[in-house]
């Protein structure tokens, strides 16, 4: 089966069609660079699929195109980067519960600006330099929610609850009757609630992003909402960054590198953070890592790149109990192991190639000790080898050995 | 190997930073951080540098090469104590000594072609110079996988894992005993770390070098080194001959191998989380530094600190309940060892 024919048909259909489960599938994604110095094709023909309440990494080295599939599923990809062909596919949650099915490539600016950070949130590597410096933590969490959610109910209901607390605090006193029509008053608008003032709006944002903090285990919110990011370690910023992307209930969660800066204890509090954050909030998260041990702690999915193509893509326990592509077992046998004592590490030849002449054929075969001429003619075409396992090689390894060719 | 003679004896070294404020730069308190750390390093091992970012393992690295001057206590490198030398001694002795440091494109000048860089210490001390200076550096540069093409090329013209090699030549230039490995490959992708952890490896027999490897990455670490030394806000808390990731005996140490993420999906959810952070060396906490986040921390560890005491076979571990606690970490290497069969 050779994914990359069949579904060729589907391009020009005007809803677009998703298998169901499905919340985002990219499809032949192609991304560029250009630059002074020749085009870098940077994302070459990228297909992979995020399923509802699953964790799939995109894993692989410096330069492979990790963070720019996450850019362009966002539609940040600045100038001179062009996104030039493919599908981006995500299914949205409508207000009244409906889906909706729709290809973010296709969307205006505005329209994505109603999905980027509100449906699908991204947090980036660099604590330090992420979080705006002259702006208190709970003001940069309160404005995006202030700009992503309608928060008139929000108001209302803030309206009441605050004169049931002074009804209760002293049930005695002279304007009693006047609270109670107005606590009604306010209950009869909360089907159709009227449009909230700047500063109603801004207070229930506080208290939402107070509530965030809480959420991401800060501790002492309240405080914190009220500090400078500088005032933070760079773990607290990190759970700053997870509780303003979070704070619109997003469909997605991407984490670029998310905890490559910090310490292996404090990495380990986040991952364990984002895997319970998951499952509260109902959402997917895309993490993108050079870190293999992270992929198998924290992922369902892992998508494996080399050079701007996916060349495995598989369940985590699948890809770590049998990797197929040459380069996968290669990156899987470099990692020092933390109980074998051994003299020399297995090594991958060569180094990443320069896209802007990227190898012909098969990206990887400068440096796959498998490579024959056919691996220099020919890109191999994505094809499902075992089910769900997706490797796009003309020499598999693992169980696939000999088997092909 | 422990039982070698050893070639670097570190005694009660400190190292403070003084913090200055107001008009008169008056001095209100100090950074401690390294703060009375004492150990050898023998002849031809690789003594592995563990810990946290801000634990002090750097400091104490550029502080037993004299690039800092220490606070207290001595450096006696093969019977010498080298912070007594003054500075015409110190240039004389530095030949000993070298150094890679984490970021090779910050440590190598964009100005300087890699011949003048590496052919720099050659020249400073006065070895080689003209023809036979070439030479020499051409020699070096073959030596860590460079060729004659590369001479004339700027540092920017390299990839991380060509501008390490780089770093590592210039520091084996002037034959040196003893090299301290800064975070060598924290910024370099695992196939290109892999090329260099193997690299240091093979030099190190070559040269018959003694390493003191300086990491955050714990599986790196264990890799490279003969002995192990954990570091937590500027004091050693264990340092062990045996595998610190079988025989861990503080707390801490524990606590930072069950934390390695292990790239085994069967293992997932393993870790034991420490709550909290390390906290500031400015104020240490009193005690135990390590008993605020320590779950087996009882009255003893807020008042005493503990010594480094020897468990058996040059294994040093700094806490009052060492051997009596049960860890829990060796459900995490039996998994790892069974992720690997």
């Amino acid at each position: 089966m050779v994914a990359s024919e069949d579904s060729t048909q589907e391009t020009h259909d005007e809803i677009p069609v998703l298998e169901p489960g499905v919340i985002l599938d990219v499809r032949r994604l192609k991304t560029s660079f250009y630059t002074y110095e020749g085009v870098v094709k940077a994302l070459d023909g990228i297909t992979v699929q995020l399923k509802k309440g699953d964790t799939l990494a995109f894993v692989g080295e410096t330069g492979c195109g990790k963070s720019v599939t996450a850019k362009s599923i966002l539609r940040l990809v600045d100038s001179p980067g062009r996104i030039e062909e493919g599908e981006i596919i995500f299914r949205d949650r409508a207000k009244d519960g409906s889906e909706v099915v729709m290809d973010l490539l296709k969307l205006s600016e505005d329209e994505m600006r109603q999905i980027r950070g509100n449906r699908i949130a991204i947090v980036f590597q660099d604590p330090a330099t992420y979080p705006n410096p002259v702006f208190r933590v709970g003001d940069q969490i309160s404005e995006v929610i202030t700009l992503h959610q309608e928060l008139a109910k929000d108001v209302l209901e803030m309206k009441i609850e605050r004169l049931e607390t002074t009804l209760a605090e002293n049930p005695d006193a002279d304007n009693v009757a006047t609270i109670q029509e107005k606590i009604a008053e306010y209950r009869s608008q909360l089907d159709d609630p009227p449009p909230p003032t700047d500063d109603d709006k801004k207070q229930v944002a506080k208290k939402k992003a107070v509530e965030m903090l809480k959420m991401v285990r800060m501790p002492s919110p309240e405080e914190v909402a009220n500090q400078y990011p500088h005032e933070l370690s760079g773990g607290m910023r990190q759970r700053a960054l997870i509780a303003m992307s979070l704070s619109c209930n997003p469909q997605i969660l991407i984490c670029d590198e998310a905890t490559t800066a910090l310490d292996v204890t404090v990495q380990a509090q986040v991952l364990n953070l984002l895997n319970e954050l998951k499952s509260e909030f109902d959402s997917s998260i895309i993490i993108i890592t050079h870190d293999l041990g992270v992929v198998a702690e924290t992922c369902t999915q892992v998508a494996v790149m080399y050079a701007g193509v996916v060349v495995e893509y598989a369940s985590t326990e699948e890809l770590f109990s049998d990797p197929i592509h040459p380069y996968t077992t290669g990156l899987l046998k470099a990692i020092p192991k933390l109980t074998e004592k051994t003299h020399r590490l297995l090594q991958i030849k060569g180094s990443v190639p320069n896209l802007i002449t990227p190898p012909s054929g098969c990206r990887f075969h400068p440096r796959c000790e498998f490579a024959t001429e056919i691996c220099k003619k020919e890109r191999p075409p994505r094809e499902e080898m075992k089910p769900n396992h997706w490797v796009e090689c003309f020499h598999p390894q693992g169980s696939m050995k000999g088997k092909k060719r | 190997m422990p039982n070698g003679e050893p070639l670097i004896e570190v005694k009660n070294l400190k190292k403070y930073f003084p913090l200055t404020g107001g008009v008169f730069r008056k001095v209100l308190g100090y950074v401690r951080a390294v703060d009375d750390v004492t150990f050898d390093i023998y002849k031809g091992e690789t003594l592995g540098l563990v810990g946290e970012s801000g634990c002090g393992k750097t400091t104490t690295g550029r502080t037993i090469l004299r690039l800092i001057p220490p606070t207290a206590g001595s450096i006696i490198f093969d019977g010498k104590d080298i912070t007594e030398l003054n500075q015409r001694e110190m240039m004389q002795f530095r030949r000993n000594l070298g150094i890679v440091f984490q970021d090779p494109m910050a440590s190598l000048d964009p100005r300087l072609t890699i011949k003048n860089a590496v052919g720099e210490p050659l020249l400073v001390n006065g070895i080689a110079r003209g023809y036979r200076l070439r030479q020499k550096v051409l020699e070096l540069l073959k030596k860590v996988g460079l060729t004659e093409d590369h001479l004339n090329r700027f540092p920017h013209e390299f990839s991380g894992g060509q501008r390490q090699r780089i770093c590592i030549a210039r520091a084996l230039a002037l034959n040196p005993k003893f090299v301290v490995m800064d975070e060598p490959t924290s910024s370099t992708d695992v196939s290109v770390q892999a090329q260099t952890l193997n690299l240091m490896k093979d030099l190190q027999q070559e040269f018959d070098l003694t390493y003191l490897f300086i990491s955050h990455n714990l599986s790196v670490v264990k890799h490279m080194s003969d002995r192990v030394a954990v570091m937590y806000l500027g004091k050693i808390i264990e340092l062990t001959p045996r595998d610190i990731f079988e025989e861990a005996m503080h707390p801490y140490s524990a606590a930072l191998v069950s934390a390695v993420p292990i790239p085994n999906p069967e293992m997932a959810g393993r870790a034991e989380i420490l709550a909290g952070e390390v906290p500031s060396p400015i104020n240490p906490p009193t005690g135990c530094r390590f008993h605020p986040r320590c779950r087996f921390a009882k009255d003893i560890c807020k008042e005493e600190i503990p010594e480094l005491r020897d468990m058996g076979e040059g294994h040093l571990v700094a806490c009052h309940f060492a051997g009596e606690l049960d860890l829990g970490y060796k459900e995490a290497v039996e998994a790892q060892e069974a992720a690997i069969a």
